[in-house]
């Protein structure tokens, strides 16, 4: 069963980054958003979706250090959101 | 990018070089420092081949057909480098005799104005540690956003001297933009440097006849936290005194279209043609990033 919370990530995720041609079922919950392999995100993509996280979900990532890891999957982000929406 | 033209640091002297001029500047102040600096400067015109290429061709871009006898060129830029390296040391130091003027400081408070933070945006001009030094006049916090390439041995000479207190935050790290976010939406200053080819994303544009790649996050922070982005620069104007001259503000509330960081860096580095064209031997970007 698909998890809502992941599938509106994914959306927002897109939309955000403006990803042109992709559809959030072209992503699945554990594709890597950074690296090589899955969507190849960058730094500013990750800027973007800290940004994104305030808008929508009035989420502040105030710890950099763990950025990389809650930005690793849209499950990941997901779970984030669980564990700190408002 | 091909990797032999990735951006590196070079520290030149080595420890014990550094230490002279420390000695030096601890017992007898700049002026001491600056005669030992003229056999220096001489010493890397004549037999260091590699600052002599990089600074040659900096040189033939901005001296055009006035580029007559190079080595004399070289010579003044060492020699330009080596003086803002000793008034540095001196001025973290404590010494009172080296000014600097801030020619940005009405553009500079009212971008801060209503608590928002600012981007303040160097080239490789001039001397980038005593405009920080200035900034602090502000009362607010600053950051650099930078790389750590100083050798560590010398770094460790260079802070037992003299050692800014500024925050820095490292440029490759992964959260590198996320924590210049915060501190922007935090109200503090955020110090980088614009003129080196490091990071994404970039924007090409032409600078002293050739084609540069640039980084462009800054624009992409300034809207994102926005804040007003001040492009400037701290050149000695002559000796002892520097001035931070402004070169361009682009406002947070600047209509963005598609290019706009492309159109902005472009106008920019016209501006910085001109600061140079005045300070010829104050470019101090020993990195041949054209085409």
């Amino acid at each position: 069963m698909k998890d809502n919370l992941t599938e509106d990530i994914k959306s927002k995720i897109i939309s955000a980054l403006n990803l042109q041609g992709v559809s959030p079922a072209d992503i699945s919950d554990d594709t890597p958003l950074f690296g090589d392999e899955g969507l190849g995100l960058d730094s500013v993509d990750a800027l973007e979706l800290v940004v994104m996280l305030e808008r929508e979900y009035s989420i502040n990532v105030s710890e950099q250090s763990t950025a990389k890891e809650i930005f690793s999957t849209p499950a990941s982000i997901a779970e984030y959101v669980r564990k700190n929406a408002k | 990018m091909e990797e032999n033209k990735k951006w590196r640091g070079k520290s030149y002297g080595g420890k014990w070089g550094n230490l002279c001029f420390v000695f030096l500047l601890k017992h007898f102040g700049p002026c001491a420092a600056y005669v030992l600096l003229l056999f220096v400067a001489l010493y890397f015109t004549a037999f260091k081949r590699t600052p002599y290429r990089a600074s040659g061709n900096y040189l033939k871009r901005i001296l055009g057909k006035g580029r007559h006898f190079m080595p004399y060129h070289v010579f003044r830029h060492n020699l330009a480098l080596g003086i803002t390296l000793i008034d540095k040391g001196a001025y973290l130091a404590g010494n009172k005799r080296i000014k600097c003027e801030n020619l940005c400081e009405d553009m500079l408070g009212k971008s801060l104005s209503g608590g928002s933070g600012a981007i303040v945006l160097t080239p490789h001009v001039g001397c980038r540690e005593i405009a920080m030094e200035s900034l602090k006049a502000f009362c607010r916090k600053i950051k650099i956003l930078g790389i750590q390439t100083e050798d560590e041995q010398i770094r460790r000479v260079l802070e037992s001297f003299a050692k800014q207190d500024i925050e820095s935050i490292d440029a490759s790290s992964f959260g590198a933009l996320i924590e210049s976010y915060k501190a922007l939406k935090n109200g503090d200053i955020l110090a980088m440097q614009f003129d080196r080819d490091i990071g994404e994303p970039k924007v090409k544009t032409r600078f002293l006849g050739g084609e540069v790649q640039l980084p462009a996050s800054a624009f992409k922070l300034s809207e994102v936290a926005r804040c007003d982005m001040i492009y400037c620069a701290c050149v000695r104007e002559k000796l002892f005194h520097y001035k931070i001259v402004p070169l361009l503000i682009v406002k947070k509330d600047e209509p963005r279209g598609e290019n706009f960081a492309a159109e902005k860096t472009a106008e920019v580095m016209k501006c910085l043609e001109k600061l140079l064209a005045q300070n010829k031997y104050q470019w101090f970007n020993f990195y041949d990033y054209w085409d």
